[in-house]
């Protein structure tokens, strides 16, 4: 569960740091509206996608809800509560 | 066409988007929820933002207050629509009365008359010739009033 707020580049180098020790690859995706997100898909090691997650252009802290939201969808890779071991 | 159920509340100051069966996030100004929420559905989906309908929830600190924003909304995009509307109607008035007053010069009237047929002042109508290529005849010639 998700224990302390981070700034959305914060959780961008977490997964990073996640997804090296995990032996995937992080891609940022082709932008496709004109908003301010930056989506970045997980690959295997063959290339497939196991995991996508988006992160919103404000500098701020996230909000509980986008950090629990963005944990939740990439527990499948990290563990349940791969936020906190940072 | 796909539709996404996107639930809005309010947190620390940011506006929190939860798209069901997408994911979350968040924007600090009310006006951008839309531009943005449709951004990071298109990228989590490989949709274009165009491609789907968005239905919109508001709920703050446990209110739903939707139909009320959503009333807002539509009234505020309507009179968008009007004004948008009525500045067209209003540069095709401004060029038809640059028209009339090139005519009535060209005819050989003053600026003072042509100010009279249009109902502006005649420094208005002086403003707007000068701001014009100089299509009219110089200032004094061919006077009829």
């Amino acid at each position: 569960m998700v224990n302390r707020r981070m700034k959305p580049a914060q959780v961008l180098t977490l997964i990073r740091k996640l997804a090296r020790q995990q032996g995937l690859t992080i891609e940022e995706l082709p932008k496709r509206g004109k908003g301010s997100h930056r989506i970045f898909a997980l690959a295997d090691s063959e290339g497939k996608e196991v995991g996508r997650f988006g992160l919103t252009g404000h500098a701020r802290d996230l909000s509980w809800k986008v950090l629990e939201s963005t944990e939740g969808s990439l527990a499948h890779l990290f563990g349940e509560k791969w936020t906190e071991g940072r | 066409m796909t539709s996404y159920d996107v639930t809005v509340t309010r947190e620390d100051n940011l506006w929190v988007a939860h798209a069901d069966n997408v994911g979350a996030t968040d924007v600090e100004h009310f006006q951008d929820l839309d531009v943005e929420v449709r951004d990071y559905i298109a990228g989590m989906t490989d949709a274009e933002p165009g491609d789907f309908v968005i239905h919109w929830r508001y709920e703050i600190n446990g209110r739903d207050v939707t139909d009320a924003l959503a009333r807002f909304m539509i009234a505020e995009r309507e009179l968008r629509d009007v004004m948008a509307k009525e500045a067209a109607k209003a540069a095709e008035r401004d060029a038809a009365r640059l028209d009339a007053i090139k005519a009535v010069r060209s005819a050989g009237l003053s600026q003072r008359v042509a100010a009279d047929v249009v109902g502006l002042s005649h420094q208005r109508v002086h403003q707007l010739v000068s701001s014009q290529p100089k299509l009219l005849p110089a200032s004094g010639q061919n006077k009829l009033a």
